[in-house]
């Protein structure tokens, strides 16, 4: 029999307490569904309608809008049914999972949703390679156990499986056989069995993307628009005028129109989500020999004063930050602080051999901070107590700073991180731009493979653990947590964000969670 | 008439190779991988590997270029890297909304600017101190600064026009035109304001000529001096201020659409170029390239419409 742990996710909401909801709204304003029309803003550009290929973040909420995920998380979190009704590890080490389908579900194409249809929808995201398909652990197989149940098996232990198959990461937004047949239409039509059908003619590819409601969807009383409009609206003085006017009901926010917002009576979320930070890239102390020395690290995590860099840059949508997660995150230790001790940094600089300091080299990149205005802030307190920094702003967009910061030239870098768990922190911190040497600490290492194949609630011993350790090693040492913004029009409610799930999408498979026009 | 024509759109075919061999060249030592770009910050270098290789990145610089050339030659431009879309549905998908701003932009920039010109110089005074400080103001302020203000005056506080977006021609006319009004305010601002002076310098250097005189002398009545001659040859100079405007106009609305999220030419530019998405940057490149010796050939034919002595050498 299955050990059903479908309340691993409400156990990790329970377990982080106070605090966490940031939404002003109530949970008793859903109303029925209506012939609403909603607009809602996309920040950037628009990847591909292809779930496998779209990569993580906002895309999420186009794409929830054709294709369910077999698994929901909600705004707190917590993982509820979608496509599959019930799941878990059928083992303690975590390395099988299986799920039970919803009986009754039809692609928008007609085909009906069987085990089959899943696993060739997950196969097929597998061997596409897109952005996430390295995020959903070491696979051996995926098999079809009967008619409505499906079994992932993995090579190693594997315990973040619900949040692999939820909205975010997409591998569990099924794809139906009629769209699999043409893989290379995947990117502009759609074929999923979602609560809106994408109507390709009245698109136009990143402007505006145009969903009627499914007529044949599961759950009618969750579809709380005849029609959504996804609109692309990159510039952040076009979004805040788009919805002072009307023209969208949500945008994604900006610290430079924080005020007009207000102002205009807009509702304003916030949530911290990219975690600044300076990364340790020359972790063998080939470029900057200083860096080896733990006291070193911790001179420079101590130097830098905090609060004033978050008072200059971003006073009202950042806050200081310390260890790898954000507060509220599973795995944050309270109480876990550098204090701002510049004469103790340089005393540490002094007991580790470089009294007069030393010279290294950072890559930032200007693609997420802007003219590097984050960076020369870090910066300019290294060079008080005496670290002489070479300054490289990459300006050529993420993926030529990933280029850039692998070419061993770089003793650190400055990037953000970001993660709901350690389980899903950590292993972006291995390799890639925020360990280019991909050098790895044992002790780390071993305290994160005994995390896999415990049980959720477990775990987070373990990942407070690593919190400790990563903040006594000091190879990533975080600055400050810039907050996510939105700004809701007055037609629009049910928006919510929280630490566990920062990204709020417009449907749900439940009516409670689902945007809806204000009564 | 017909040979000028000739020359110019043979002279086209090697222009539209060099520019589409350096646009290949520049966007192919701009740092930044394509691969990486679709793949994510998360990728595998294997999985980074093998679209590289998939797509031909590996290919010699050369060899992708010709792979490229050749199947422009027979239309095909291939297709975005990111939406999977072909470049030539991509392009004309979003060519009606550049092509209207142009349009408008170039038929304000020539009436307008006209108007404005011959008042100043057959009225003078004041009218031509505001067109002096105007176009100060004009050739200053870039279009987008404009077009921000023109959003935050007349679509935020005073809800005249839609602050973003456009509405097709054929879905609703009044519609259109309502939404392009306040983008074609913003681009053509600085044309305007050009053509106004360049078209009173002309009409204020016409009337000064003997043959104006002769006219006057001759008791042919003024208004037919004016419209019959006096405009006539004024204009020349003034078309090829127009034509330099309608170009100018071409690059603003990569600006100008930013600002007012419009699903046009420009935007796509930008788009393009900050996903490093070669296929569509190169099919833009080509088309701007085409728009601008299209714009030129109009240019020429007005005036050899308008001057005998163009037609004949």
């Amino acid at each position: 029999m299955l050990k059903r742990q479908k309340t691993r996710g409400a156990a990790i909401a329970a377990l982080v307490t106070a605090g966490l909801v940031l939404s002003g709204c109530a949970a008793d304003d859903t109303p029925a569904s209506s012939d609403a029309q909603l607009d809602i803003q996309y920040f950037g550009s628009v990847v591909t309608l292809d779930p496998a290929l779209s990569g993580q973040g906002p895309s999420a909420n186009i794409i929830a809008l054709a294709y369910d995920p077999l698994i929901y998380m909600t705004p707190d979190g917590e993982y509820i049914p979608d496509l599959a009704t019930d799941w878990g590890y059928t083992d303690d080490e975590n390395t099988e999972f299986e799920f039970t389908l919803r009986d009754g579900v039809t692609f928008s194409s007609g085909a009906e949703l069987d085990a089959d249809a899943a696993v060739a929808s997950m196969e097929y995201f597998l061997d596409s390679g897109g952005g996430t398909a390295s995020q959903v652990g070491d696979i051996d197989s995926i098999e079809a156990v009967d008619e409505a149940t499906v079994r992932i098996t993995y090579t190693e232990p594997f315990p973040d499986a619900e949040w692999t198959l939820s909205q975010y990461i997409k591998f569990g937004s099924i794809i139906g056989p009629d769209g699999l047949a043409d893989p290379e239409a995947l990117s502009t039509e759609m074929d999923g069995t979602g609560q809106y059908v994408y109507n390709a003619a009245e698109s136009v590819a990143n402007a505006s993307y145009v969903f009627d409601r499914n007529p044949d969807y599961w759950n009618a009383d969750a579809q709380m628009y005849e029609r959504v409009t996804v609109r692309a609206i990159s510039d952040e003085n076009a979004a805040l005028s788009a919805i002072q006017t009307g023209q969208v009901d949500y945008t994604l926010g900006a610290p430079s129109t924080l005020d007009a917002a207000e102002d205009a009576g807009l509702e304003v979320l916030q949530v911290p989500f990219f975690n600044w930070a300076i990364h340790i890239a020359d972790r063998t102390g080939e470029l900057t020999p200083a860096l080896e020395d733990p006291r070193v690290r911790e001179a420079i995590a101590i130097s830098i004063d905090r609060q004033a860099i978050v008072d200059a840059v971003s006073p009202d949508t950042a806050q200081p930050s310390s260890q790898l997660l954000n507060e509220g995150a599973v795995g944050f230790v309270p109480g876990l602080e550098f204090d701002y001790d510049p004469e103790r940094a340089q005393q540490l600089l002094a007991d580790a051999g470089y009294p007069d300091g030393f010279s290294m080299s950072i890559l930032s990149t200007n693609s997420l901070d802007q003219n590097a205005i984050r960076a020369q802030a870090i910066v300019s307190y290294l060079e008080a107590i005496g670290i002489d920094v070479d300054l490289t702003a990459d300006a050529t967009g993420v993926s030529g700073f990933v280029e850039e910061s692998q070419t061993g030239k770089y003793s650190a870098t400055i990037f953000p991180m970001s993660g709901t768990t350690m389980g899903l922190l950590y292993p972006t911190l291995r390799s890639g731009p925020r360990n280019p040497s991909a050098v790895l600490d044992s002790e780390m290492e071993s305290l994160f493979s005994s995390s896999r194949a415990l049980a959720a609630e477990k775990s987070v011993p373990v990942y407070e653990q690593m919190s400790e350790l990563a903040f006594a090693n000091a190879w990533n040492i975080p600055i400050f947590t810039a907050n996510d913004i939105h700004y809701i029009g007055p037609e629009l409610a049910g928006v919510k964000v929280t630490n566990l799930n920062p990204i709020p999408i417009a449907v749900a498979p439940d009516p409670q969670y689902a945007w809806h026009p204000s009564a | 008439m017909v040979a000028v024509l000739a020359r110019r759109v043979l002279m086209a075919i090697p222009i539209l190779v060099i520019v589409s061999v350096v646009m290949f060249v520049l966007a192919s030592i701009v740092p930044g991988d394509q691969a990486r770009t679709i793949l994510g910050e998360n990728a595998t270098p294997q999985a980074v590997a093998a679209l590289r290789e998939q797509l031909g990145l590996n290919l010699p610089l050369s060899q992708q270029y010709l792979n490229w050339a050749w199947g422009a030659l027979r239309g095909d431009f291939g297709a975005s890297i990111y939406s999977g879309q072909s470049v030539l549905t991509i392009v004309g998908a979003r060519f009606p909304v550049t092509g209207s701003l142009m349009l408008l932009a170039t038929i304000l920039i020539a009436v307008l600017g006209g108007i404005l010109g011959m008042l100043s110089a057959l009225r003078g005074g004041w009218i031509g101190r505001v067109l002096d400080a105007a176009s100060l103001v004009g050739l200053a302020v870039p279009s987008f600064a404009i077009a921000i203000l023109l959003v935050s005056v007349f679509a935020v506080s005073v809800r005249i026009f839609p602050a973003t977006g456009y509405v097709p021609f054929s879905d609703n006319p009044a519609g259109w035109l309502w939404a392009l009004i306040l983008p074609v305010i913003a681009l053509s601002l600085g044309g305007v304001t050009l053509v106004a002076k360049q078209m009173r310098d002309s009409v204020l250097d016409a009337l000064s000529r003997d043959y104006v005189r002769m006219m006057r002398a001759n008791g042919i009545p003024e208004r037919s001096i004016i419209f019959r001659h006096v405009l006539k040859n004024a204009s020349i100079p003034s078309i090829t201020i127009v034509g330099v405007g309608a170009v100018a106009s071409l690059t603003s609305t990569v600006f100008v659409e930013n600002v007012f999220v419009l699903p046009g030419l420009g935007t796509l530019a930008t788009q393009s170029t900050l996903n490093h998405d070669l296929p569509v940057l190169l099919g833009l490149g080509v088309f701007f390239t085409m728009m601008v010796i299209l714009i030129n050939l109009v240019v020429d034919v007005m005036y050899g419409v308008l001057n005998p002595k163009v037609r004949i050498s």
